[in-house]
């Protein structure tokens, strides 16, 4: 590999440049800067308007959910454990009522070691699961 | 001048729209956080009233066979209800 000797023959002459070019160039190029910015402050307000949206319509979700869980909490929930109680009751002066009450809620009789082969899972679906506080 | 001053406008626009969507994003994921705890929540519910459902269900069928089970139906409505769905067409 050859390298030549006379760098300054390699180098293409670079033509001469005015003031008019440069101060073109410039006022092009503070345009073009311009142009960015707006375009940025479109792309950020748009999604400015784009999450104003989605917060305000995830809050009034969550203010309906909270309305759901707290009129269940209030209202359905106790009736729901009043009568699982009264059929607790009544399932110990009835057996066979037992079989039936032992697929939705927890045999009143369970045994101390655990649960029996046929019996189901307590987070199945089947049985009424236990609500976590909020 | 005035290009210059254009320039700083724009930029300092842009910082606030900037600040302002990074706090409202923020402010998006912590309420996304909440409502899939609370869409979660209701999940549970309804999986929950739809077991009762089934129980009530199945308890009036059983109270049909031994009616010492319809004062405990009678004491929670529930056969109030029975009885208008019988008598609905």
């Amino acid at each position: 590999m050859t390298f030549p000797e006379n760098q300054s023959e390699t180098i293409a002459p670079q033509p001469e440049v005015s003031l008019d070019d440069l101060r073109q160039s410039y006022q092009s190029l503070r345009a073009l800067f311009h142009v960015v910015l707006f375009s940025l402050l479109v792309l950020t307000g748009s999604l400015f308007l784009f999450f104003l949206r989605e917060v305000s319509q995830i809050r009034r979700q969550t203010k309906e959910l909270v309305q759901f869980v707290e009129n269940y909490e209030n209202t359905s929930l106790p009736a729901m454990l009043e009568f699982r109680t009264k059929l607790q009751g009544f399932a110990k002066g009835h057996p066979d009522f037992n079989s039936i009450l032992a697929k939705y809620v927890n045999p009143t009789n369970a045994p101390a070691g655990g649960r029996s082969p046929g019996e189901a899972d307590d987070n199945s679906p089947a049985r009424m699961p236990v609500v976590p506080a909020k | 001048m005035k290009s210059n001053s254009l320039a700083v406008l724009l930029v300092g626009v842009l910082a606030l729209s900037t600040l302002a969507t990074a706090a409202l994003s923020f402010t998006y994921v912590q309420s996304m956080r909440r409502l899939q705890k609370l869409q979660a929540h209701a999940s549970v519910i309804n999986q929950s009233r739809a077991v009762m459902h089934r129980l009530v269900a199945e308890t009036i069928d059983y109270s049909k066979r031994n009616p010492a089970m319809e004062p405990i139906l009678d004491s929670v409505g529930i056969k109030l209800q029975a009885d208008a769905v019988k008598a609905a067409p």
